[in-house]
């Protein structure tokens, strides 16, 4: 038995635990879990815990529905106990099948594979995202608990509290933060994580966006990371800043650039622009999450990079004197409601194609770009996101890299699972149509 | 076998210097008095700095004064017959003679780069925070922390060498191992998730620009 399993067993054990929850997601992301008792988690570590993986998402088909969960022990984290209950703890798991073969279509595997290929090329991927959410009076309805001049009348400062709580939850789990802030829209709020590297931090997210909605939930209300929840005012984003390093050396910095962007970080950032609109439909999965990439609202809507201009696709941060390790680059495209596992591993795969054919980084974009007509556009050769998630769809199907990245099994899954939901809204009827023409028609 | 740097006047081979370390692979990398920095110091793999005293004693002691308290590794004084006495030596870990025999200095090596005894009762105790490594517990006043396995590591490791400065390097091989691709960042990464976990205790672990950490001693 190694260290880090032995630690595992000592702390349940010292600490009283009464059962340990195994998580890991399904392929859009959403967090699964089960419970096993301090009796079976030795067994657990050792060869892992079966389970039925048919009602997972994406995960088996009825005749192999039988799956493995193997938790991670260095993923072992005692939860924040509440003095009502039993102490309980939880661990990552990856997924196996029943020969012990890692599962294909299990996301975690799809990002430790993305992140050998880098470790491989001699680097080490570290991502620093910025999770923006909204907080409303119940799941049912969009109801802001801060309303800009109407604050008076709002109890003082109830999603202050909530962002404090949250906060110090996180921190007791191990998950620093770096900024906490309201942003612009009445009652959304904005809470960094420090970077880490991408298992870590996809892990983070996940851990993240649950601490988030339970901490909501004991003040009875409802945190969201919907993309768009609310027309005509900003949608959620989740800007990912993102480096390679090699050993030591942040591989993008470069003092003698105008951006301070290496060979190597240019190749990345080129490689993030060229394969943007293959890879949106997994940064941005939902139908909702193409209502937010519209000009105006400072999402991203055109193929662009930008040092200054905070509507580019990709921005890069301004050089401070001194920092190179803080060289970097950020993604404004990615949607909080992505797989994180996913997500990281499309654009490190897009970055390193990049770096792997050479790609030439188009010139700076000026803000001009935001007042030309789209002919403009076209002649100048900018391009744009998909519209809709069904062009991100045809988009995605069609691409090499996505399907070489995620691998053949869930990037089947995940296509035909995203054209049903396409058929399933194609077919609604929405309250814009009734609004617009009940009366009218 | 420990890795050793040779601090000298000159850059010689260190082999013609000390009768003890002819043949001893690795064999140690020579470097000048004014090569011996804090910053190159920190980057290198060397578990043992070895300073030269014989041609000019003041000047190897002025080296060692400096570097006190800025490099992680311990510093071992080379000393000529019947110098002892006339030297200071209190910036060394420790001294041996040149006339030492290989044996002597393997074992004085090791002794200064084996984890230091704990306290009496197996505990770590520093300022507010307990450390029991028989239970993989850390406590701040009575409350246990819940830490993952890594960062007890980290804070087991540094909490024993209250005052030290463990660079990144040291770190990384000592409670990750050498095999871990990651680089020196995963430290930095930790710590911070140390500290946030450590609360009002965070300052117990220190940064020291371009080296590393140090256990508030």
């Amino acid at each position: 038995m190694t260290q880090d399993k032995e630690f595992v067993l000592r702390t349940v054990e010292e600490r009283g635990i009464k059962f340990i929850r195994l998580w890991f997601t399904d392929i859009l992301g959403f967090l699964k879990a089960f419970d096993i008792t301090p009796t079976e988690l030795e067994e657990a570590l050792e060869e892992g815990m079966g389970f039925d993986g048919s009602s997972i998402e994406g995960f088996a088909r009825i005749e192999e529905s039988d799956m493995i969960a193997l938790p991670d022990a260095s993923t072992f984290q005692v939860m924040p106990s509440k003095p009502s209950r039993a102490a309980s703890a939880r661990m990552f798991c990856d997924i196996r099948l029943p020969d012990g073969q890692p599962f294909a279509g299990d996301p975690r595997q799809v990002l430790k594979r993305t992140l050998k290929r880098a470790s491989d090329l001699g680097y080490t991927y570290y991502v620093g995202p910025e999770l923006e959410f909204f907080y409303f009076r119940d799941s049912s309805s969009t109801e802001f608990l801060d309303h800009g001049s109407y604050f008076d009348l709002t109890p003082l400062d109830e999603a202050g509290d909530l962002r404090k709580r949250t906060v110090e939850y996180l921190e007791e789990m191990g998950i620093p933060v770096e900024y906490v802030h309201h942003e612009v829209a009445p009652s959304q709020h904005e809470i960094d994580l420090r970077y880490a590297d991408a298992l870590t931090m996809a892990d983070n997210v996940i851990t993240y966006r649950l601490v988030v909605k339970e901490v909501a939930q004991e003040q009875g209300v409802y945190a969201t990371f919907m993309p768009k929840p609310v027309a005509g005012i900003n949608g959620s984003g989740m800007h990912t800043h993102m480096s390679l390093f090699e050993g030591d050396r942040n591989a993008f910095f470069e003092g003698a650039d105008d951006a301070h962007l290496s060979k190597v970080g240019r190749a990345f950032l080129a490689g993030i622009l060229t394969h943007a609109r293959e890879i949106c439909a997994v940064t941005n999965q939902w139908v909702n999450s193409y209502k937010r990439l519209v000009p105006g609202f400072e999402a991203p809507v055109y193929i662009c990079w930008a040092r200054r201009n905070r509507s580019a696709l990709v921005r890069v941060p301004m050089y401070k004197p001194g920092k190179e390790s803080a060289t970097r680059i950020e993604a404004r495209f990615p949607d909080p409601a992505c797989n994180p596992y996913l997500a990281f591993s499309l654009m490190l795969a897009a970055g390193l194609e990049g770096i792997e054919q050479n790609y030439d980084l188009p010139p700076e974009a000026d803000d001009n770009i935001y007042e030309m007509s789209s002919a403009e556009r076209a002649a100048a050769g900018i391009d744009s996101l998909p519209e809709d998630l069904h062009e991100a769809i045809q988009i995605c199907e069609s691409s090499d890299l996505v399907r070489k990245t995620l691998g053949e099994h869930t990037f089947e899954w995940f296509i035909r699972n995203k054209k049903a939901e396409w058929e399933d809204h194609k077919a609604y009827v929405t309250p814009y149509e009734i609004d617009r023409y009940l009366p009218i028609l | 076998m420990i890795r050793l740097l040779w601090v000298g006047r000159e850059r010689l081979d260190p082999e013609e210097h000390l009768a003890s370390l002819e043949g001893r692979r690795p064999a140690p990398e020579p470097i000048t008095f004014g090569q011996a920095t804090p910053e190159a110091l920190g980057r290198h793999l060397a578990e043992v700095i070895l300073f030269d005293t014989r041609d000019s004693p003041d000047e190897a002691v002025a080296i060692m004064r400096k570097l006190r308290g800025e490099i992680s590794q311990p510093m071992l004084a080379v000393v000529g017959a019947g110098s002892v006495a006339s030297l200071d030596l209190s910036y060394a870990d420790d001294f041996i003679s040149d006339q030492a025999t290989p044996d002597e200095l393997e074992a004085r090596l090791s002794r200064l780069v084996s984890d230091p005894a704990p306290e009496s009762d197996g505990l770590i105790r520093r300022g507010e925070i307990t450390i029991n490594r028989e239970r993989f517990e850390v406590k701040v006043g009575g409350d246990a922390l819940d830490l993952t396995f890594k960062e007890f590591e980290l804070i087991a490791y540094l909490a024993a060498r209250p005052g030290k400065v463990c660079s990144r390097h040291t770190l990384l091989s000592e409670v990750w191992g050498y095999d871990f691709f990651g680089g020196t960042r995963t430290v930095d990464v930790h710590v911070r998730r140390l500290r946030a976990k450590l609360g009002s205790q965070a300052h117990m672990i220190e940064t020291v620009r371009n080296v590393g950490y140090r256990f508030s001693g």
